[in-house]
């Protein structure tokens, strides 16, 4: 049903279609067409060395009247009426990249592999940027005055490199949190796929595996029988026959996540190792909360993020 | 449930990469931060800026900020009706609750009415709330939740019970199948068989197993014979 009045048009967008009555939805099935979305890019985008970055002109809705899109970027935020000329502002791309692996990490229950080539451009750029602050602030005590707007972009440019300070060391701090709750079951990840750890992770989580391992030697451990000292035991058939016990935990990947579809796929939603291929079809913009099984491999090829 | 997903800090933080136009008071050329270039900023133009840019502007009165479209008394009377009138959620910008919350409390004169705006706002989140609240008592099974149109904050809100229900669900089913079918070999491991997932999804009639794990416990109705 599409309203008649301009603001209801504007409300749902060109593309909507009718809602289904699924059993299990809890909310609307209102489907955006997508237009104003600008898509997620691959992480190998140009970098910034402060000069034109990601061009974001890539943004052109159609009829430029009311509010296009998932909302989800930040263009659609504003809902804004005139899209007829270029925006007139050159986004970076990588610190919308970095804001959504952050939120990737923190919703998913295993740790993705190490974005390497994002945190190497995202830390490049911040650096760039500090050396040119560092430089305007040596003028400025060496008593080199400066016009108003140039004070004022100055002091946003320091906000802005705290903003991406902080979101970079969220980011660090998110990984290193869950790591350290599954530390060997990652240290033997990282054997076979080095992609997973970054070499500091990697570092401090062999650290943090001594120290564990020489506290609980100290503080029990010694006093117990040698054949029971073992801290990667695995015991077969305690719970009843075919089970396993393991005391080195790995992540729990049947949590539940809210997942938004950036493209649309096809899920498979049998269990893995089941022969039924059920593939339900997810469209563009759909968001869903089910288990993390059935996402991850659309998580990492990037159809899919968590919110 | 061991993951967190975003605290509300990081919730605003998010919300204020959100590009706004404002009414430039003073003149800056263009502003290159690590964000994107933004710029120049010639009073009386308008420009694009992110939130964050602007309330700090805003703050030391450098410029004007120019409320988004959503944030009216006309658009939010509208779409309430339309709330009152779905079934579902309807569609809202993703951080729709964050903005308003942020200029309103940054930029209120900038906001056209603010007190009326702030009541509507209130009504359509309350509004939006009991719906998502009758929501979680209609969930039957514990496959997926299509959870299309909602925002941020009502995420993080919903987030916790939403996994508790589902998962406290999950392991109702569980049990059930695996006390029901302990003539049947390999009872667990299909417990996540598209066929019943893809049953519940699209409304078709479902497969015995199906209609068990959504009917009340009746230990008689389960032979080997009716599983798939």
């Amino acid at each position: 049903m599409v309203e008649a009045t301009r603001w209801g048009r504007e409300v749902n967008g060109i593309g909507r279609r009718e809602a289904e009555e699924s059993e299990g939805a809890l909310c609307g099935d209102d489907v955006w067409n997508g237009i104003g979305e600008s898509a997620r890019r691959p992480a190998d985008a140009p970098q910034r060395t402060g000069s034109g970055g990601g061009a974001a002109s890539e943004v052109t809705p159609e009829e430029g009247e009311g509010w296009r899109g998932t909302g989800f970027t930040r263009w659609d935020a504003i809902g804004e009426a005139h899209w007829n000329s270029s925006p007139g502002c050159d986004l970076n791309d990588q610190i919308e990249q970095l804001q959504q692996a952050v939120s990737d990490e923190v919703c998913a229950p295993e740790l993705l592999p190490f974005a390497e080539r994002l945190v190497a451009d995202v830390q490049a750029v911040l650096q760039y940027q500090q050396q040119q602050l560092g430089q305007v602030h040596a003028d400025t005590a060496n008593g080199i005055v400066s016009a108003i707007g140039d004070r004022l972009a100055q002091h946003l440019q320091r906000q802005d490199c705290m903003r991406v300070r902080y979101a970079l060391r969220n980011y660090y701090r998110v990984r290193l949190w869950k790591a350290q709750r599954h530390a060997t079951h990652y240290l033997r990840e990282s054997q076979s796929d080095p992609r997973c750890l970054s070499p500091l992770e990697e570092a401090f989580l062999r650290r943090y595996q001594r120290n564990m391992v020489h506290h609980l030697n100290e503080s029990f451990l010694k006093h117990v029988p040698e054949p029971l000292r073992r801290l990667d035991d695995v015991e077969r058939n305690q719970s009843g026959h075919g089970t396993e016990l393991n005391m080195v935990t790995a992540p729990d990947l049947d949590e539940y996540v809210v997942a938004r579809f950036v493209h649309p796929c096809e899920l498979d939603l049998a269990a893995t190792g089941q022969s039924l291929p059920q593939a339900f079809p997810f469209r563009q913009g759909d968001v869903f909360c089910l288990r993390y099984r059935f996402v991850r491999d659309a998580l990492l090829r990037g159809d899919v993020e968590l919110i | 449930m061991l993951t967190r997903g975003p605290t509300l800090s990081e919730l605003e933080y998010s919300a204020e990469d959100v590009l706004i136009w404002i009414e430039p008071r003073v003149s800056v050329p263009v502003l290159h931060l690590i964000a994107g270039d933004f710029g120049p900023l010639l009073p009386p133009e308008t420009a694009l800026v992110p939130l964050w840019v602007a309330l700090a502007l805003r703050r030391s009165g450098y410029c004007r900020v120019r409320a988004p479209v959503w944030l009216t008394v006309e658009w939010l009377e509208r779409q309430f009706e339309a709330e009152r009138e779905s079934r579902v959620l309807t569609a809202m910008p993703f951080r729709f609750e964050e903005v308003a919350t942020l200029l309103l409390e940054g930029a209120a004169d900038d906001v056209a009415d603010a007190a009326r705006v702030r009541a509507c706002l209130e009504n359509l989140l309350g509004m939006r709330q009991g719906k998502l609240r009758r929501g979680l008592q209609d969930i039957q099974h514990s496959d997926m939740i299509k959870l299309n149109g909602i925002g941020a904050m009502e995420l993080a809100t919903l987030r916790p019970v939403l996994k508790n229900v589902l998962e406290g669900l999950h392991a109702l089913e569980e049990e059930e199948e695996e006390v029901g079918d302990e003539g049947v070999v390999n009872a667990s491991a299909d417990r996540h068989t598209g066929e019943a997932t893809m049953a519940h999804a699209n409304g078709t009639p479902g497969s015995a197993r199906s209609s068990m794990a959504t009917a009340p416990r009746r230990l008689l109705l389960r032979h080997p014979g009716a599983v798939p």
